[in-house]
């Protein structure tokens, strides 16, 4: 079995560790690469834990998260990175923006 | 609430600018352009960067700023002065910095011949100098610009002799922001977007909140303030010697989406940094020429985001969006932050399609004029304040 790459409370949610990426364009791009359906299985399975998460979070230290606990912080950015489009869009044919991915971020 | 929701307040308030059409031919002439980069680019104040871009002594920046044709470096001198130089080698004029941002160290190399500059500019090496002639290394440093800060905010006039001091070019917006908690927040995230438009268009495509309501109806359709018939009022407008100012207040029962709602509720690290200087709850400040300084209030911390629309060409923009929050102390505030972040940068990236939409249209002169309505006073405004620099239209 391959070693576990979240905090033993958040093992349910390691199908989708493909979205603990460390920079914004990186979540952008995953973000722009799926599909609808695959973007809302990771939203309603990441959304209902926040508010463990974020108590789980906030027993450490910000500056200094476990390697493990750093990369569940970056799943909830992944969720801030898709939330405008599974709330408010609700599809993508619904997006009246210029590609995201000619929008250039630089962290 | 304080807004006021009538009709026409801002006209009322100042009727000597008029309420007629104005013309859009400056939006996409080249001539214009031209005159524009001579009589307002090179002789006012510019924001070039801001303190962070170059925290400790001996760090640079680099500005390339196209429309004046300069690239300039900013640098941090040892004993701490904030100095602007041309980026430019005395020796034949090459580059000497080719990065956007690093440090001095043991200094400055030109790549072309090595001439070397220390953290203030000076000239301090030149590979072969015995074979140069009467070649005084102390006459022969970057040539400096102008540059001043205010507020960590660094400002560059390339005219030699500027005909006022940063402060008076500032004004009014000093006087309302100074000792404002701008130390306290720190730069998280910084866009660029290059669009096929005029600076001015997507200038003015931000200084109004009248398309929230439509072009962004989606994402933030309904968060400032709006009269009985569902159309935007700003709380305040005023109108600086040169600046502009408007202000808005959020709807008190603005929907918030499901994340945005849990965020509000599991964000357990209390009130932090307060803005005493915001007018209303969001203050969009117009430095002219090409600067943006918002100031927005959120639910537990205030934050800003400033714009820099960047000139390359009449038909060609780098809209630059810096967002700046007080350094976040735990994971719940730092995901807030991401998320009026990634909010704002959707709603920008539809802004960019209108941008460019906006551009052709004009381009086609199918219309001579813009019809403003009394919420778009500033941009009315700033294009009367462009013309008293540059000249109106067809008598430049």
């Amino acid at each position: 079995m391959s070693e576990l790459t979240l905090p033993a409370a958040f093992v349910d949610l390691e199908p989708f560790i493909a979205w603990a990426l460390e920079r914004e364009r990186e979540r952008t791009e995953q973000r722009e690469a799926s599909t609808m359906d695959e973007i809302r299985i990771f939203y309603d399975a990441v959304f209902p834990r926040m508010e463990e998460i974020v108590a789980h979070l906030d027993g450490f230290a910000f500056d200094a998260l476990p390697e493990k606990e750093h990369r569940l912080f970056l799943l909830t950015l992944s969720l801030v990175e898709v939330s405008n489009l599974v709330e408010r869009y609700k599809r993508r044919e619904a997006v009246t923006a210029i590609s995201p991915l000619d929008y250039s971020s630089v962290q | 609430m304080k807004t006021l929701l009538r009709n026409k307040q801002w006209a009322e308030k100042y009727p000597e600018l008029g309420t007629g059409p104005v013309a859009a031919e400056s939006c996409v002439s080249p001539e214009y352009y031209e005159l524009e980069r001579e009589r307002v680019f090179r002789r006012t104040w510019i924001n070039v960067c801001r303190t962070d871009d170059l925290p400790e002594p001996g760090d640079f920046f680099v500005r390339d700023l196209k429309v004046c044709d300069a690239s300039l470096l900013i640098m941090r001198g040892k004993d701490g002065v904030v100095r602007g130089f041309h980026n430019v080698c005395s020796h034949r004029s090459n580059m000497v910095v080719t990065k956007e941002k690093g440090a001095c160290g043991t200094g400055l190399f030109c790549p072309f011949h090595n001439w070397q500059y220390n953290d203030k500019g000076e000239l301090v090496g030149v590979p072969d100098e015995e074979n140069f002639f009467d070649l005084d290394k102390s006459r022969h440093g970057l040539t400096p610009v102008n540059t001043d800060v205010w507020q960590g905010f660094v400002f560059v006039h390339l005219d030699p002799q500027p005909d006022e001091s940063l402060r008076d070019y500032l004004g009014e917006v000093a006087e309302r922001l100074d000792g404002g908690p701008f130390e306290e927040l720190a730069c998280l995230q910084t866009y660029k977007c290059e669009e096929r438009t005029n600076w001015k268009i997507a200038l003015d495509a931000q200084n109004e909140v009248y398309h929230l309501p439509f072009q962004h109806q989606r994402l933030i359709g309904h968060t400032f303030l709006l009269n009985e018939k569902n159309h935007t009022r700003v709380l305040e407008v005023e109108l600086y010697k040169r600046h502009t100012l408007w202000s808005c207040e959020f709807v008190p029962d603005f929907k918030l989406s499901p994340l945005e709602e849990l965020l509000g509720k599991i964000d357990s690290g209390g009130e932090g940094v307060r803005i005493p200087q915001l007018v209303g709850e969001f203050d969009f400040y117009v430095l002219f020429p090409n600067t943006v300084i918002i100031l927005f209030r959120g639910p537990l911390e205030d934050g800003m985001v400033t714009y820099n629309f960047w000139p390359l060409a009449v038909d060609r923009t780098i809209w630059e969006v810096r967002y700046y929050f007080p350094s976040a102390e735990s994971a719940g505030r730092r995901i807030g932050q991401e998320f009026f972040k990634c909010l704002i940068r959707d709603v920008q990236q539809e802004d960019s399609v209108a941008h460019e939409a906006l551009y052709r249209g004009i381009l086609s002169r199918a219309k001579p004029h813009f019809q403003f309505q009394d919420e778009e006073i500033t941009i009315r405004y700033f294009h009367k304040v462009l013309e008293d620099h540059v000249g109106s239209f067809g008598n430049a």
